[in-house]
């Protein structure tokens, strides 16, 4: 090709680009809405669907005085599917919602208790989602109500969602992350049943949405982590409060942190906080019959003496305490299982263990495993060991009571 | 590698310098023996030229009284001293009165004139070149032969402190415009007789010098004749400067790249030297060629060398990032905002979003507003007297600054993203690789307004083709990256302290690779 020949066709390329800037899916950031919850509910026969639109310039940091807006809107529409009403959207919506940023997906009761499948196929499908939000379940309300709730602090509802989800797991195990992904492989897996976090609303949502929620030193109106939903299959059947959802993350090995509270014999309690969880279920067979084996290890240190006559400088103490907080590890993980086995849900995930390490046994079991499980005897052995005892040996309490 | 060379030389075959250089108008004339024809000649061929001087006088020897002549141009040439020896010297010594008209020429030459660099010519081209070149041209009538002195003096800037490449430590001279006190601040440096220098003149009409540098037994033969060669090529009326050189002799015309280094610091042509690459000086010029250059030579600098190898590798590191930076910035903002916003994080977005409410234009309009305004500054900024500097300082923050995002024609990220682009293009040490950056950025930004990181991607994958496919003098452009040299790591992306550099550059000093054998330093033994 000689350099006239190619300065041509440089040319021709470089015109090209003009007449083609703006292709078929750029957009700029003024021209989108960014999503940022998702709420999904039930209405009669149709589907409802709730998106939180950020009002980005509210919360932009150079804002000077004056009234403030809103900082987010909430945009409403119901259609036969979900595909629909989101384009129904677009007839209320000044600009196009753009869903990739979206941090939370609230599903309402009633939904949740019908069946949560047909929600989740175009969240997966759609190639905009980004599959890194969370699902929680409104328990005794619609994922509306829980959408509308304007939340001080944090200025954008859906993160307080998000960061409160994040750290009640992370430093309180009562609450369980799940996003799209595994959501949908739980619900595919016969071996395990979805058990997502559950959210109530405290107070008349119709205060929660205005701007009063937000004048208040205390909030009339909250959002608050309520235990776990229970699925069965993708319908809800059930409740774990929190008691027995952080027992549901003692036996899923969930657990980042949390807090043990063990009694003083001489009374009054001492508190352990957890720091490491490591959980193996096994399944065993004994005499031809099936068992579960799990088992906790834990490491943690005291966190808090409040009892007076304790000498936790005696590894003997230690030795009691770690005995006693064994206890009381199993006690939440057995409620939990008695609560999923009333339930019938195998929300632990028994049924992919037995799968995993007996495959010829599963087969025959997998048809009617619900059954199965809830007749399983399950083994819990917790084994904690505390490392540390914090800042200060004994408690400044101990010599208030010498005197 | 070794046949990159063929190449070049079978498509030309090498003229002998002699044949190009010495090309004239008109027939060459011998010189006639009668003065007077003599110097009618050379005044019609000057035109009268009014600085033309010719002082005529006579001699007196022992058998007759001869007509004689001295020609040279005034501010050019000294002559003073030439005078002294003619009018004064020759008469006291008695040198005229042992001198007959046969031998008169033969005396001046030997015993008389007190300059060091003196020729005798009979052609008439020679002499017109002599006078312009600043000699002096002693005519005696009755002699074929004329004398050429050496006593070129003309007014010239000192060395002074070289004013593109700076330095906080290392030496502060620079080149000149005078090719023989650029030749001598190299030689200051290199005291070697093995350091090798040859002149030709360059152009037909300018006969400017142009001399090439190397030392023999570092430099590769192969290197050095290829210079030769393409300096015979040239064949155009002046060389003004070697800016001129390098367009001739470079291998792709067709680059935005510079694949011949320049520089205006002795140091540096010392150091490239003893690498063994060519250096080319031209008169009249501070800015002296070295090839063959390598890409990642244009992002060192020589104070390199002087620093501490660690502080200077991560200087070299944060350049290659800065580098990085000049060519992307605005491009992957601009595919960012306008097709991946999922890759934001979502605080982030939430901000550039509002940023963006009210703003007219595309994030792409607006990239090339702001970057052209830049240009446009900086190209002021170069070419505007000094006394006038202040007042492009003050509109330059104002247009490109808060009034523009007030003015609501831009968004604040904008002005951050064109104000580090334009903070990381003056981090390239390199005027010329800084240029070439700023034009790929912009080709780069349209792609990314057309296709996002695709056009990003697509135009890194031509980048570094056509990187890749260059070459300086047969040396490919971005060794030691590629083709991967791990031992001349040594001084690429990093520097390794010098007594770890055994080695000089593979590619550029073939056959001749050891450069040290010194040891890691140690304290004394007790």
């Amino acid at each position: 090709m000689s350099i006239r020949t190619k300065a041509v066709w440089l040319l021709l390329v470089v015109i090209e680009l003009f007449i083609l800037t703006g292709c078929w899916n750029r957009r700029e950031l003024n021209e989108l809405s960014i999503a940022s919850a998702f709420g999904f509910d039930k209405k009669k026969d149709q589907y409802q669907l709730t998106v939180q639109v950020i009002n980005a310039s509210e919360i932009s940091a150079n804002k000077s005085g004056g009234k403030r807006l809103p900082v987010i809107t909430q945009q409403l529409a119901g259609g036969a599917t979900i595909f629909e009403s989101m384009r129904e959207l677009t007839k209320t919506t000044p600009r196009k919602i753009y869903s990739s940023h979206i941090r939370i997906v609230v599903i309402g009761e009633k939904l949740a208790r019908e069946g949560i499948a047909p929600v989740l196929d175009i969240l997966s499908r759609d190639h905009e989602l980004r599959t890194d939000f969370y699902f929680i379940i409104a328990k005794g309300t619609k994922a509306e109500d829980i959408l509308k709730v304007l939340t001080p602090l944090e200025k954008i509802p859906s993160n307080k969602l998000y960061s409160s989800l994040n750290s009640a797991q992370n430093s309180w195990g009562v609450t369980s992350k799940i996003d799209l992904h595994e959501l949908i492989f739980d619900l595919v897996s016969k071996g395990k049943d979805p058990a997502l976090a559950a959210i109530k609303i405290s107070g008349d949502p119709e205060i929660g949405e205005s701007q009063k929620n937000l004048d208040s030193v205390h909030p009339p109106v909250t959002q608050e982590y309520d235990g776990m939903a229970v699925f069965h299959e993708d319908r809800l059947v059930g409740w774990l409060n929190p008691f027995e959802s952080k027992g549901y993350n003692f036996i899923r090995g969930q657990i980042k942190s949390t807090i043990v509270t063990v009694g003083c014999p001489s009374g009054g309690k001492i508190s352990i906080e957890l720091l490491r969880e490591n959980t193996k279920v096994k399944a065993r067979v004994n005499d031809g019959k099936l068992n579960m084996e799990v088992k906790i290890q834990a490491e943690g240190n005291i966190g808090e003496v409040a009892c007076g006559s304790e000498d936790i400088s005696n590894p003997e103490t230690i030795k009691g305490l770690e005995l006693a907080a064994n206890k009381e590890i199993e006690r939440m993980a057995s409620a939990s299982i008695t609560k999923a086995k009333q339930l019938k849900s195998d929300i632990f995930g028994f049924g992919n263990a037995v799968h995993r390490s007996h495959r010829q046994l599963w087969y025959p079991l997998e048809k009617e495993w619900d059954e199965h499980f809830v007749h399983l005897p399950v083994n819990i052995e917790a084994e904690l060991s505390i490392r540390q005892t914090g800042s200060v040996v004994e408690s400044f309490l101990q010599k208030m009571k010498g005197d | 590698m070794r046949s990159i060379f063929k190449r070049n030389q079978a498509n030309h075959k090498a003229k002998t310098t002699e044949q190009v250089f010495l090309k004239q108008q008109g027939p060459n004339l011998s010189k006639p023996t009668i003065l007077s024809e003599t110097l009618e000649i050379i005044r019609k061929n000057t035109g009268n030229s009014t600085d033309l001087i010719i002082r005529q006088f006579q001699i007196d020897t022992a058998d007759v009284s001869i007509d004689a002549a001295i020609v040279y141009l005034d501010g050019m040439a000294d002559s003073t001293t030439i005078m002294d020896s003619l009018l004064i010297d020759g008469k006291e010594t008695g040198i005229y009165r042992n001198a007959t008209s046969d031998n008169l020429i033969q005396k001046l030459k030997s015993s008389l004139l007190k300059v060091g660099d003196i020729k005798t010519i009979t052609d008439m081209d020679s002499i017109h070149i002599a006078i312009f070149s600043g000699d002096a041209i002693v005519l005696v009538d009755g002699s074929a032969e004329s004398i050429a002195a050496g006593v070129r003096k003309w007014s010239e800037r000192g060395v002074t402190e070289p004013q593109s490449q700076t330095v906080i430590r290392g030496p502060r001279e620079g080149f000149s415009e005078s090719i023989r006190i650029n030749t001598a601040l190299v030689r200051r440096k290199i005291k070697d007789p093995n350091l090798w220098l040859e002149t030709n003149p360059i152009g037909r009409i300018s006969k400017t010098d142009v001399a090439i540098m190397f030392i023999k037994g570092i430099a590769n033969e192969k290197v050095v004749n290829e210079v030769r060669i393409r300096l015979a090529r040239i064949d155009t009326d002046a060389i003004l400067e070697s800016g001129y050189i390098e367009e001739f002799i470079q291998d792709e015309t067709y680059t935005p790249f510079p694949t011949i280094y320049n520089t205006e610091r002795p140091d540096v042509v010392a150091a490239g030297l003893l690498e063994g690459r060519v250096a080319i000086l031209v008169d009249g010029t501070p800015f002296v060629l070295l090839a063959p250059a390598l890409f990642t030579q244009f992002l060192q600098t020589a104070e390199d060398y002087y620093q501490r190898a660690d502080i200077s590798s991560l200087l070299r590191i944060l350049r290659f990032v800065s580098l990085f930076i000049a060519l992307f910035a605005p491009s992957i903002y601009i595919a960012i905002t306008t097709f991946h916003q999922e890759m934001i994080p979502t605080p982030l977005l939430i901000n550039f979003a509002a940023q963006r409410e009210g703003i007219p234009f595309p994030a792409f309009v607006e990239a090339i507003l702001m970057e052209v305004t830049f240009e446009i500054l900086r190209e002021a900024g170069v070419r505007m007297p000094r006394a006038v500097g202040q007042a492009v300082s003050i509109v330059g923050a104002l247009v490109i600054g808060q009034a523009a995002v007030e003015a609501g024609l831009v968004g604040p990220t904008m002005v951050i993203i064109v104000s580090i682009t334009a903070i990381s293009n003056f981090v390239i040490p390199s005027y010329s690789l800084g240029i070439s950056v700023r034009m790929m950025r912009f080709i780069l930004m349209m792609l990314a307004a057309s296709f996002g990181l695709f056009g990003i991607l697509v135009g890194i994958i031509a980048l570094v083709l056509h990187l890749c496919s260059l070459r300086s003098f047969g040396i490919p452009y971005m060794s030691p990256f590629g083709p991967l040299d791990m031992e001349d790591q040594n001084d690429n992306l990093i520097r390794l302290p010098h007594w770890l550099q055994h080695r000089r550059p593979r590619y550029i000093s073939q056959g001749n690779e050891i450069r040290e054998k010194s040891t890691q330093p140690k304290p004394p033994e007790p």
